[in-house]
């Protein structure tokens, strides 16, 4: 498809992402347009030219929706159908721009199989694996052939999703089926690959942004803090790579970017292993969540340039690309760390965020309510700064200046996280949390007193069965 | 969550040394022994109170019937949807065994049995819409 200049920008998503591509676009002058379902009425990103639709999966609804409001330009965001390379080709076929890589290369390397064959054909590294496979019987096969401990990823996936780590091959049909349960719920598809489990590893990925022919590496992230693999806390640079391993990782993502002709932003992930050795992971064809701290570094706004790239302009020269200090992303999430982070909902009560502190950037699109349709991702804090220390320092500064009650969320945990002698030391690899011990901080007395205080008063409009108790009041 | 009670407050220490004062936007908290004042936010939902002040979150509420400790039951930890329940009433099982799969957020959380004990009770079917708390399988 030709360079075309964007003149309306409709984000097919919800949430923080969508909010923050409406940010760039109107800075840019960008008319913009969303979709919204029922549970998202009246969500921030839904405050402007809006059309209801039933699903953001539904990709005929999206399209109807595009072409009714207009937009000349569809921002996939992350998730739903960001790699979908159907909706980027029906996008195309409709004359309307997609804001991400094209549905071949979707094809070719979003594709975690297709994926691994190419980059073995550039003779980058990667883990030993198998697939992908669609019955239960090949692929508890393919886990019986490589032995465990081994990782059971979706072909078409990410974000966690239907990835399971098998221990051993007791019990090894539930967690095929449950896997290719929540595949073929988050992506239609429930082709599975089995990989060996490399142990232990940390997560470092380089952010890529492409124009078809010429790729450039923005630097990396590191990402080893995952809980259920999903990651809860980002930073670039990483403290595990050095200038050397930086210049290495990012040729591998260049060349494996540019042998597919990729388009827009992307990410090539990586494993590093505790030898200093790495290995392809897979290639995330779309704009991640933690973009923001490569942004931060290189004072970049990488949607901006997924726009002017689709526009023509012809992107930065590799050498001109600066590193400055350090950024540090936090996840805030509607869940409960002390119960396994299972997913929590509710109504926001009460929602304050720190304000007006430099170096601190907050992407949020918080509704009035959460609701457990969605993924848990509330908000992003993320901190600059001229060091690592520093970022860090500021990050845990925001976080305890964020009020946010009505339901559970992983607040305090970050907190000890940031503060954890692991993080602190930048020694921690993907199975930290995991082995951590998180047990339920006890509640301070000055907590309780609060509670006391206001239990005591008619200052609330609680129906708390105390009111009608009677004789219980502390002195 | 805190479960406060009027017999568990009136056990409580009465904080002689906490003042506190409350306004429409927080609680001061102070310590008049070390001077420390901490400022908590707060919320009232129904019969759950919530307090918040530096990055952390306490919640108190009333206990529910049906939660009590000791129960030997798989109750929905989240609100959402019924993937399996692999078991049937009159089924032995031993602790660990998978009694509910739970969908939510596109992620399913699987239920294990906290100790051995024959399914008595099937409080929900695949495919239900379930609150939190809602009885999924309980053990005799």
């Amino acid at each position: 498809m030709p360079a075309r200049k964007i003149s309306k920008l409709l984000v097919a998503n919800r949430g923080e992402i969508a909010c923050r591509v409406f940010r760039t676009a109107e800075r840019m002058g960008i008319r913009t347009c969303a979709v919204f379902t029922e549970h998202d009425e009246g969500a921030p990103h839904a405050e402007r030219e809006a059309m209801q639709i039933g699903d953001y999966l539904d990709i005929e609804q999206v399209l109807a929706a595009a072409l009714k409001l207009q937009a000349d330009a569809i921002h996939p965001g992350y998730g739903f159908l960001a790699e979908n390379p159907a909706f980027a080709e029906a996008c195309e076929g409709e004359g309307i721009v997609f804001l991400g890589p094209t549905a071949s290369t979707m094809r070719a390397i979003g594709d975690k199989s297709e994926a691994r064959k190419t980059v073995i054909a550039l003779g980058v590294p990667t883990s030993e694996g198998l697939g992908p496979f669609t019955s239960v019987e090949e692929i508890e096969a393919a886990a019986r052939s490589l032995g465990p401990p081994l990782m059971l990823k979706a072909a078409a996936g990410g974000g966690g999703k239907g990835m399971k780590r098998i221990e051993h091959l007791e019990g090894i049909r539930d967690l095929i089926e449950s896997a290719q349960r929540e595949t073929n719920a988050a992506f239609g598809d429930s082709r599975m690959i089995v990989e060996r489990y490399i142990h232990p590893a940390r997560h470092v990925e380089v952010q890529i942004m492409g124009d078809g022919a010429r790729c450039i590496a923005l630097g990396e992230r590191e990402c080893s803090l995952q809980r259920r693999h999903q990651k809860i806390i980002e930073e670039s640079p990483s403290p595990a790579v050095s200038k050397e391993l930086r210049q290495r990782l990012m040729a591998a993502a260049i060349k494996i970017g540019e042998l597919t002709g990729y388009r827009s932003a992307g990410t090539v992930e990586f494993l590093l292993d505790s030898e200093g050795g790495f290995y392809f992971l897979e290639v995330n064809a779309r704009l991640q969540v933690e973009h923001p701290v490569t942004e931060l570094i290189t004072g970049l706004d990488l949607v901006q340039m997924q726009i002017e790239v689709a526009g023509g302009v012809s992107l930065p020269k590799q050498e001109d690309i600066r590193f400055r200090g350090h950024a540090i992303e936090a996840r805030l999430n509607a869940e409960d760390p002390y119960a396994e982070f299972l997913p929590s909902s509710g109504r926001v009560l009460r929602l304050q965020w720190p304000e007006g502190v430099d170096g601190i950037r907050i992407d949020t699109g918080i509704g009035a309510t959460v609701s457990s349709r969605y993924d848990s991702l509330l908000a992003k804090l993320i901190a600059h700064a001229e060091d690592r220390e520093a970022a860090r320092k500021k990050l845990v500064d925001a976080l305890k200046a964020t009020v946010l009650l009505g339901l559970n969320t992983n607040q305090g945990f970050l907190v000890d996280l940031l503060e954890s002698p692991e993080f602190v030391s930048g020694r921690f690899s993907t199975s930290t949390i995991d082995n951590m011990d998180i047990v339920t901080p006890p509640t301070p007395d000055a907590a309780i007193a609060a509670a006391c205080a206001l239990l005591r008063g008619p200052t609330h409009g609680g129906s708390f069965p105390w009111n009608s108790v009677g004789s219980w009041e502390l002195a | 969550m805190k479960y406060l009670t009027p017999e568990g407050l009136a056990e409580l220490p009465a904080f002689a040394n906490l003042r506190t004062d409350v306004d429409a936007e927080g609680v001061s908290v102070c310590d008049t022994v070390t001077g420390d004042v901490t400022r908590f936010a707060y919320a009232f939902s129904g019969t759950t109170l919530w307090l918040g002040a530096n990055g952390r979150t306490y919640k108190f509420g009333w206990p529910e019937e049906g939660l009590e400790a000791g129960e030997n039951a798989a109750r929905a930890p989240m609100t959402g949807r019924v993937v399996a329940i692999p078991v049937a009433v009159g089924d032995t099982v031993s602790r660990g065994d998978t009694l509910a799969v739970l969908e939510a957020m596109k992620m399913e959380y699987r239920l294990e049995a906290q100790a051995d004990g024959t399914v008595v009770e099937i409080g929900a079917s695949v495919g239900d819409l379930v609150d939190l708390g809602h009885l999924l399988v309980r053990l005799s």
